[in-house]
């Protein structure tokens, strides 16, 4: 298998858990009207706690990135408790400003605790190759992993009562409140199954990438391109965006590798969308 | 904060006969007041646009960037000297800034904010990892060390120690004069039209795309400035750094709403940089509260600050960002009125 295909294998793999942290951001903008910036921190965070549980209890990489996902909820609640839900909606843009300050606060103290001695995520042991054609194990089964909690995410919210107060919340705050939703309890729980989606992607993702304290900006630009590219409240189009730029990401980087081409290209995505349907982000109060 | 450093500061700047270093502090404390007048003029740029624009950015670490690593390319490349590199940096951009302002002057501020951030982070991976061995020399950045004194009229060479600290005066007083020339002229009125109501503003004549597109390469101008005389200061210009979200578009955003908020007054990125500037240096450079006599040599504290200090500053800065947009959107400025609100009595309301 070619350089080149093989890069653009491993970008569309890594497009599975690009998918999850989109659908989380778009949920956490859906219910709450929040650009949300520390989205990505939530990702970084989510790999750290795997690494940790990972060191401490000695799980298979793939159930501590699954038990990382509890924490990660709790993370999410809290912010969406303390922060989110005080944002001024009518002035969206101050909101950006505070979900970016709060990005600086979630990598200063991911880079923190990494500084004293909580482990790394570390690429994964078991890098044995699938079918011989030079795909790492843990991608493909971090794919895997992703499109099945994917297809969860979208039975909870069609199936399911609570599920269905959370897409009533994002599509109308007021109207679900009127016919007895509880709109900020499920709004917190909403942005907790978000982060707890973000970390869990997160956790897959650094089995085969390098995952910093300073990798929060990257993944929130994939999940800003995810929410732009894939019709609101769509999960089915949420995991088609976010495979789509994990495809994006793999064929830039493999026309031009040992640069930061992929990451390139996604920016510049990204700000081509923004320009041409700027209507995506700004949530009417 | 302690006035002593900002006293001594001016002093010394004052005598020329003193030596280039105060007796007391020494560097740390011109390293304070260097990143104080460096917070200033990016406050003042970040108004222009955030405050009279009415549309915040995040993504001034773009121009600033463009300012740091275009002087440190210029030299190391180009033979080209600082002095003069750092105009010619800022030129490149405020062309970047024109033509963001041109290309976004459509949108609304929340769109425009997340923009403006895109293009940072673009220049910081381009910069970072640019085609051939580093277009700004990688990660690593490229070294100023070697900077020449500035020639003063072909006749004085002032040495780059005590010419930079001046220059650094120098900018951030031009960037309040520049930023309340804007503020008060044409180019103020017609972004506060277009802050205010955009369909109008174009019925009137005034169009977005050439205020924003002016005020922004005005903006990104003093950044650029603002970016090579700190790169100049310390002496690098890394890319990660120089086009950094956390490490100068939201302090830059900072500096202007903890003064003073979402309000026009220009001395509120003063106040806000009169506050961040300390609390940084405190925490990059603990041996100034050493020399300051804040605290002393065996303190616990100093240790912590010594190994933990630069984590700190990010969080220090994203928590002031938050408590400022949830408590006091209008910055500190604003305390005092408030609090004098709370205590006169409650006027009859209103029918």
């Amino acid at each position: 298998m070619s350089a080149f295909v093989e890069s653009v294998l491993r970008g569309l793999l890594a497009g599975g858990p690009y998918a999850l942290v989109g659908v989380g951001f778009a949920l956490t903008y859906g219910v709450t009207g929040v650009v949300q910036l520390a989205h990505g921190e939530l990702v970084t965070l989510g790999a750290f706690t795997a690494a940790l549980l990972l060191s401490l209890l000695h799980l298979d990489p793939l159930l501590s990135a699954l038990a990382a996902a509890p924490s990660l909820f709790v993370v999410g609640a809290l912010v969406h408790r303390l922060a989110l839900r005080r944002l001024p909606r009518a002035r969206p843009e101050l909101a950006l400003l505070a979900t970016g300050g709060l990005a600086l606060v979630v990598a200063g103290l991911t880079a923190l605790a990494r500084d004293l001695g909580a482990p790394a995520p570390g690429r994964s042991p078991t890098s044995l190759e699938l079918l011989g054609t030079g795909i790492p194990r843990p991608l493909a089964v971090g794919f895997a992993a992703a499109l099945l909690i994917a297809g969860a995410v979208h039975l909870f919210l069609r199936r399911t009562d609570l599920g269905r107060a959370v897409r009533a919340t994002a599509q109308d705050a007021e109207a679900a409140q009127l016919l007895g939703v509880d709109v900020q309890l499920t709004a917190t729980v909403a942005v907790g199954l978000a982060a707890a989606l973000a970390g869990t992607a997160g956790a897959l993702l650094a089995g085969t990438h390098v995952v910093t304290p300073a990798s929060g900006m990257g993944f929130t630009a994939r999940a800003l391109a995810v929410l732009l590219l894939a019709r609101p409240g769509s999960v089915p189009g949420g995991v088609v965006a976010g495979l789509a730029v994990g495809l994006l990401e793999g064929v830039a980087s493999g026309l031009a590798p040992e640069t930061a081409a992929g990451e390139v290209a996604v920016l510049a995505l990204v700000l081509s969308l923004l320009l041409l349907r700027p209507a995506r982000v700004a949530a009417e109060a | 904060m302690v006035s002593l450093p900002w006293q001594a500061g001016l002093a010394m700047l004052a005598d020329t006969s003193a030596p280039a270093h105060l007796e007391l502090g020494g560097v740390a404390l011109i390293d304070g007041g260097v990143l104080f007048c460096v917070l200033v003029a990016l406050g003042q740029a970040w108004r222009m646009v955030g405050v009279l624009g009415g549309r915040p950015s995040l993504g001034h670490a773009a121009f600033f960037g463009v300012g740091a690593c275009g002087t440190s390319l210029l030299l190391a490349r180009a033979g080209v000297s600082p002095w003069i590199g750092l105009w010619l940096a800022a030129g490149v951009a405020a062309l970047v800034g024109a033509g963001v302002g041109l290309v976004t002057a459509r949108l609304r501020a929340p769109a425009f904010a997340l923009c403006t951030l895109i293009v940072a982070e673009l220049l910081r991976n381009a910069a970072s990892f640019g085609p051939g061995p580093g277009l700004a020399g990688g990660a690593e950045g490229l070294s100023l060390r070697t900077a020449p004194p500035l020639e003063l009229f072909w006749l004085v060479a002032v040495p780059a120690e005590r010419a930079v600290p001046g220059a650094a005066l120098a900018l951030a007083v031009g960037a309040i004069a520049l930023t309340r020339a804007v503020a008060q002229g044409r180019l103020g009125l017609g972004l506060a039209a277009l802050a205010d109501d955009v369909e109008a503003a174009r019925a009137v004549g005034i169009s977005p795309a050439r205020y924003h597109g002016a005020a922004l390469a005005l903006s990104a101008a003093v950044a650029g400035l603002a970016g090579g005389l700190h790169a100049l200061h310390t002496g690098s210009a890394t890319p990660g750094t120089a086009f950094g979200l956390a490490t100068v578009s939201l302090p830059a955003a900072l500096a202007c709403l903890l003064g003073g908020g979402t309000s026009a007054g220009p001395a509120g990125p003063i106040l806000g940089a009169l506050i961040l500037a300390p609390l940084h240096t405190a925490l990059t450079a603990p041996r100034t509260l050493l020399q300051l006599g804040l605290l002393s040599p065996g303190a616990p504290a100093l240790a912590l600050l010594e190994r933990h200090g630069g984590s700190l500053v990010p969080v220090l800065d994203g928590l002031l960002l938050v408590a400022v947009v949830l408590f006091l959107p209008q910055g500190l400025a604003s305390l005092p009125g408030r609090l004098r609100r709370r205590q006169e009595p409650t006027a009859a309301p209103a029918a």
